[in-house]
C-alpha cells in the first residue's frame, strides 16, 4: 500500500490528468492545498482524495505534514502538473528494500531528470521553496513522470525573499531565485541571482552549481551574444563534466551562432556525440535528450553544408 | 558577469588549461592525449575511456591533425 502526496494551489487545468494517471492503482492520494480560490479542490474530491487547507507552511513543512496524514508505509510525490506514463514499480513497493528510490522526470522540452519520488516512511522533506527528500539513495524506480510545467513561480518567490533575509550567507536560495527567473524568461534578473549564486556558492562541482553555470552560459548565448563569457564559462562547466553533451553542443552553438567558426563547431558537435554516448547509464545528472540524439548531427550536416560551399566557391579574378 | 577568476580556484587548473587549449584547437591531439592521461592518473576511468575513444576517432580522420601541420 502506498500514498500518493500533492501539494496543490489553482491547478484546474492540469491537475485531472495528474490524479487520472495514478487513480486506477493507487486508492490513498493526500492533497494539501495552499488556498486554491478555482475548481482544484473540486476536482480532487472527485477523485477521491484526501484535502487538507495550509497556507502558513513553507514546501518542505507542507509535505512532511501530508506524509503525518499518511497510513502506508510508502509514499510518492506527483506535481500537479505531472502525469506518471510508467507506473511500474511504483505499484510494488513491497519489493523494495531501499528506504527512498529516484524515479525519472521528463520535462516538456525534452531534459529528463532523476528526482527522488518513492520513499518510505521515516524519510522527511528539506528545502523552504524547492523541497527535496533529505536522505539521500543510488537507487531508481523504472517510472516515469511527465511534466508539463507549473504555470507560474508567484508563490515561490516570497518564500525565497523570505529565506536570502534568514539565512543571507547561504548560496542556496539565490540559486533558486535563478531558476525562477529562468524558467520566466527574466534574462538580466537570471544573470544577476546566478552571479551571486556562483559567487558564493563553496562546491562548484555539485549538480546545482554546474547546471546553473551551463544556464549562465546558454543565456548569455541566445540573450547576450557575449561569446567570450559563454565559452570561459562553458570550460569550467566541461572541467566538472566532460561528457555532458549539452556542454559541447552550447560550445559549438558559440563558435556556429556567434563567432561563424563552422568547422570548429562541427569539432565540438563531434565531441558532443562520442564523449555524450560514453555517460554511465547510473548517472543522475539532467540528460537533454535532444542534444544526445539529433541535434548534434543536425548541426554538423550543416556545418558540413555551409563549408562546402564555401570551398566551392571560385573568386572571378 | 562570472568569469574564470581567484573564485574559481577549485577548478583543477591542469583541467582548465587542457580544455582552453582545446577550445582555441578543437583537434589537438596532444591536449587530448594529456587529458587521457590526466584522467588515467585520478581514476577515472570512463572519461579516460571516452577520451581515448574521441582521440582514436581524430588520429583516423581524413587529413592531417591540426597540430601536426605546423
Amino acid at each position: 500500500m502506498l500514498t500518493a502526496h500533492l501539494l496543490t494551489k489553482n491547478n484546474e487545468s492540469s491537475i485531472e490528468a495528474a490524479l487520472s494517471s495514478i487513480k486506477s492503482w493507487s486508492s490513498n492520494i493526500i492533497v494539501v492545498d495552499q488556498g486554491s480560490t478555482d475548481r482544484t479542490l473540486e476536482i480532487c474530491e472527485k477523485y477521491k482524495a484526501v484535502v487538507y487547507e495550509k497556507t502558513s507552511l513553507n514546501r518542505a513543512e507542507l509535505r512532511n505534514y501530508s506524509i503525518q496524514r499518511a497510513e502506508t508505509n510508502w509514499h510518492f510525490m506527483i506535481e500537479p502538473w505531472e502525469v506518471l506514463v510508467r507506473p511500474e514499480e511504483l505499484r510494488r513497493p513491497t519489493d523494495l528494500t531501499a528506504n527512498c528510490y529516484y524515479a525519472l522526470v521528463m520535462q516538456s522540452g525534452g531534459v529528463l531528470m532523476k528526482e527522488v519520488r518513492l520513499w518510505k516512511t521515516g524519510c522527511s522533506f528539506v528545502g523552504p521553496a524547492f523541497e527535496r527528500i533529505k536522505e539521500t539513495t543510488d537507487e531508481e524506480v523504472r517510472s516515469t513522470f511527465y511534466s508539463s510545467g507549473r504555470n507560474d513561480y508567484n508563490d515561490l518567490l516570497p518564500l525565497i525573499f523570505h529565506w536570502k533575509n534568514r539565512q543571507p550567507l547561504l548560496a542556496q536560495p539565490y540559486y533558486y531565485e535563478a531558476c525562477i527567473h529562468l524558467a520566466e524568461g527574466r534574462w538580466d534578473e537570471f544573470l544577476r541571482s546566478s552571479e551571486y549564486y556562483l559567487n558564493m556558492v563553496l562546491n562548484k562541482s555539485e549538480i546545482s552549481s554546474v547546471m546553473n553555470r551551463y544556464n549562465y552560459a546558454l543565456v548569455q548565448v541566445l540573450h547576450k551574444g557575449n561569446a567570450k563569457v559563454a565559452i570561459q564559462n562553458l570550460i569550467l562547466c566541461i572541467c566538472q563534466r566532460p561528457l555532458m553533451a549539452e556542454f559541447w553542443c552550447l560550445l559549438g552553438d558559440v563558435h556556429y551562432h556567434l563567432l561563424n567558426r563552422f568547422e570548429k563547431a562541427r569539432s565540438f558537435y563531434e565531441n558532443a556525440i562520442v564523449l555524450g554516448a560514453c555517460r554511465l547509464k547510473k548517472d543522475k545528472w539532467p540528460m537533454d535528450i535532444v542534444k544526445y540524439r539529433d541535434y548534434p548531427q543536425k548541426m554538423i550536416e550543416s556545418c558540413n553544408k555551409i563549408l562546402n560551399s564555401v570551398s566551392h566557391f571560385v573568386p572571378i579574378v | 558577469m562570472s568569469t574564470i577568476s581567484d573564485a574559481d580556484s577549485r577548478f583543477s587548473p591542469d583541467l582548465i588549461r587542457l580544455f582552453s587549449e582545446i577550445q582555441d584547437n578543437p583537434r589537438s591531439i596532444a591536449a587530448y592525449h594529456q587529458l587521457v592521461q590526466l584522467y588515467r592518473n585520478r581514476g577515472s576511468a570512463n572519461e579516460a575511456e571516452a577520451f581515448a575513444k574521441l582521440l582514436g576517432k581524430i588520429k583516423h580522420a581524413d587529413g592531417p591533425p591540426p597540430d601536426q601541420e605546423q
